[in-house]
C-alpha cells in the first residue's frame, strides 16, 4: 500500500508536459511478472506487439526442377527448358541453396541439347559459381562437359572484386555463407556470381555480377520495415544475443515505428530499457509487477519526463515530517509531565 | 516511526497515581495540639470532654476534612499569611459541601491514656474512605475538624465553629508536587486554645 501511495504521490508531484509524449511499450518474457501497465501522466503509452513468426515463403523451385527432370527423362527438352525458365537462380543462390542451384544448372545443360553451345554456357556457369555436381546423372556427354567446365574454371585466374554496402553486412558469394563483412574484397573465378548481403536492420539484398567485367560493386540494402525489424530482433534473441545492445536497440526503434520505445522483459524481476531515436538512453530493473514504476523511472532517467524536484518528492516530505515528529517527540518526552492523580487519605 | 509514535502516545496517555497520607498530628502516634485544647470554661477538661461529645465512657464526634483552594496563591504556613492570602475572598472549598469528607468516630474514654493506640485506631478507621481521589492541582491547604455537628449538617450547611472540639490544618501546598505525609497542626502556644479551634473551624472564607 505504501509503495502505491508513494507512486501516486510521485506522479502527482511531477511536472507533466502540456501534451502527452507518445511512448511505445514492448513487453516480452513472463507477462505476469511484468504486470499491468497503468496510465502515466505526461506519457501516451501504447503497447506494440511483435508479429507472429511467419512460415517461410512458398518456393516452387523444387517443383520446377522435379518437373524439368521428368520432362528430361521423357525426352521433352522443350518442356524441361520451360520448367527451368521459372527458376530464379539468383534467388536460389542468394538464400544459400547451392545444391538446388546445381541441380537446376545440370538439368539446364542437359535440356539445352542439341544446343551444344547453350549447354556449354550453362556448364560454365555452374563451374563459375563453384557449385558441386549434384547426386544426379544426366548423360555421359553432359557429365563430361560439366567436368571439363569445372576443371577449366578451377584453372582460370581469379579476379578481385571489391564489394561495398552497409558496413558490417555479411556477404555471401554464390550461396557460400560468411565470406566476409562489408566492405571487403574477394577473389572470384571468371563468370557470373551472385552477391548476397544481410544485415540486421536492413532488408536482405542480392545482385548478379560478372567477373572480370566489374571489379567493384555496391550492394545496396533498404532499411528494414517494422515487421522485418521485429523478425530480426526476435531472431537475435533466439540466438542468445542481448535485446538491447547497439543492434538490438536499432531494431527496437524500427519495430516501434516511433522515436521512443520502452522495452520490458519479465522474469524474476523486470528488466527495462528506454530507446529514444535509436539510442539506449536509460535502463533499470524493477520488482515483480511494477511495470508502471519501471516505465516512469525510465522516462525520468531518459529525460522524457522531468523528475520532480527534491521538495516535490514524497520522500523529502516523509523524511522531513519524520524528523519533525522525532524532534517534537523528544521535546515532549523531555518537558512533558503528566498530570498526576493525587489520592489523599489518612 | 510507528514505534516512536506509539511511545509518544503512551507517554502522553500515562497517568501517574500519587498517594499522599494525611496525619492528624506531627506523626502517626501523636495528635495535633489542635485536638487537645482545653475548655475555656473549665481549663481542666479537654474540648473532647464536652458533654456533646462525651457520653458516659464513649467519645463520639465527626471528623470533617476540607481541601481549601487558595486561589492560585501559595502563602506561608502562618495563620496570618493564610488569612492575608484569603482576604480577597479567593479561598474556597475545592469540593462541594455535599462531597466533603465527614466520618463519625467514637472511642472508649479508657483509650485516652494510650494515645498511640488511640491514634492508630482512629486513623485506621478514617482511612477506610479517601479524602479525595483526585485532589486539585493547585495551592491548597487541608483542614481537619473534630466536631459534634452531624455529617448531614456538614453536607448541607456551614461548619458551626461552636461545635468544634478540635481543629488543625496543613501548610499551603500543591499536592501534586509534594511527597510524603502531610501533617496537620494548629499554631498555638499552650493548651488553652478553644478560641483558636473555633477560629480554625470557622475560617470565614471557606465554610
Amino acid at each position: 500500500v505504501t509503495r502505491r501511495l508513494l507512486t501516486v504521490a510521485v506522479a502527482a508531484c511531477a511536472t507533466t508536459p502540456a501534451r502527452p509524449i507518445p511512448l511505445a511499450v514492448l513487453i516480452d518474457g513472463d507477462r505476469a511478472a511484468v504486470g499491468k501497465v497503468s496510465t502515466i501522466d505526461g506519457l501516451d503509452l501504447h503497447e506494440v506487439t511483435l508479429p507472429a513468426p511467419q512460415p517461410p515463403p512458398s518456393d516452387d523451385t523444387n517443383v520446377a526442377i522435379t518437373k524439368a527432370r521428368t520432362a528430361f527423362a521423357g525426352g521433352e527438352f522443350s518442356s524441361c527448358r520451360e520448367a527451368l525458365a521459372t527458376v530464379d537462380l539468383v534467388h536460389v543462390l542468394a538464400r544459400g541453396d547451392r545444391n538446388l542451384a546445381s541441380r537446376a544448372l545440370v538439368l539446364g545443360a542437359a535440356c539445352a541439347w542439341p544446343d551444344k553451345a547453350g549447354a556449354e554456357a550453362t556448364a560454365n556457369r555452374l563451374a563459375g559459381f563453384g557449385l558441386d555436381l549434384p547426386d544426379m546423372t544426366v548423360t555421359p556427354e553432359i557429365d563430361r562437359m560439366l567436368g571439363t567446365a569445372i576443371t577449366a574454371a578451377g584453372a582460370a585466374p581469379r579476379h578481385s572484386l571489391a564489394v561495398a554496402g552497409v558496413v558490417g553486412a555479411q556477404l555471401s558469394i554464390d550461396g557460400r555463407a560468411g565470406d566476409c563483412a562489408l566492405p571487403c574484397t574477394v577473389d572470384v573465378a571468371p563468370g557470373d556470381h551472385v552477391l548476397a548481403v544481410v544485415a540486421d536492420g536492413y532488408a536482405p539484398a542480392s545482385r548478379l555480377v560478372r567477373s572480370p567485367d566489374v571489379d567493384h560493386v555496391t550492394v545496396a540494402e533498404e532499411p528494414a520495415n517494422s515487421e522485418l525489424a521485429a523478425r530480426q530482433w526476435r531472431t537475435r534473441l533466439g540466438r542468445g544475443l542481448p535485446a538491447t545492445d547497439a543492434v538490438g536497440v536499432t531494431l527496437l526503434a524500427k519495430l516501434a515505428g516511433g522515436s521512443r520505445i520502452a522495452y520490458l522483459h519479465g522474469d524474476a524481476a523486470i528488466t527495462a530499457a528506454l530507446v529514444v531515436d535509436g539510442k539506449l538512453v536509460a535502463s533499470t530493473t524493477a520488482g515483480h509487477g511494477d511495470a508502471t514504476d519501471a516505465i516512469r523511472e525510465l522516462a525520468y532517467d531518459g529525460g522524457v519526463l522531468h523528475r520532480p524536484s527534491v521538495f516535490q518528492r514524497p520522500w523529502f516530505w516523509i523524511a522531513t515530517a519524520g524528523a519533525a515528529i522525532v524532534i517534537a517527540g523528544a521535546i515532549v518526552a523531555i518537558t512533558y509531565k503528566p498530570d498526576p492523580t493525587t489520592v489523599l487519605s489518612f | 516511526m510507528k514505534t516512536i509514535l506509539v511511545a509518544l502516545i503512551a507517554v502522553a496517555a500515562c497517568q501517574r497515581t500519587h498517594e499522599l497520607q494525611v496525619l492528624l498530628g506531627p506523626n502517626a502516634d501523636t495528635p495535633s495540639a489542635g485536638f487537645l485544647c482545653k475548655q475555656d470554661a473549665d481549663p481542666t477538661k479537654l474540648l473532647l470532654e464536652r458533654p456533646d461529645v462525651l457520653s458516659g465512657k464513649t467519645v463520639t464526634f465527626n471528623v470533617v476534612v476540607d481541601i481549601v483552594s487558595l486561589g492560585g496563591h501559595l502563602p506561608g504556613c502562618r495563620g496570618e499569611e493564610i488569612v492575608a492570602s484569603c482576604t480577597p475572598g479567593t479561598c474556597t472549598l475545592a469540593v462541594d459541601r455535599a462531597d466533603r469528607y465527614c466520618k463519625k468516630e467514637m472511642f472508649d474514654v479508657s483509650l485516652a491514656s494510650d494515645r498511640p493506640t488511640l491514634m492508630h485506631q482512629i486513623t485506621a478507621d478514617l482511612a477506610k474512605m479517601p479524602i479525595a481521589t483526585d485532589a486539585p492541582n493547585g495551592p491548597v491547604l487541608l483542614r481537619a475538624i473534630a466536631t459534634s455537628q452531624s455529617c448531614d449538617d456538614v453536607h448541607t450547611g456551614k461548619i458551626d465553629p461552636t461545635l468544634a472540639v478540635g481543629c488543625a490544618y496543613s501548610c499551603p501546598a500543591v499536592l501534586d508536587d509534594i511527597d510524603g505525609p502531610i501533617s496537620l497542626s494548629l499554631d498555638v502556644l499552650d493548651d488553652q486554645c478553644e478560641s483558636t479551634v473555633r477560629a480554625c473551624a470557622g475560617f470565614q472564607n471557606v465554610n
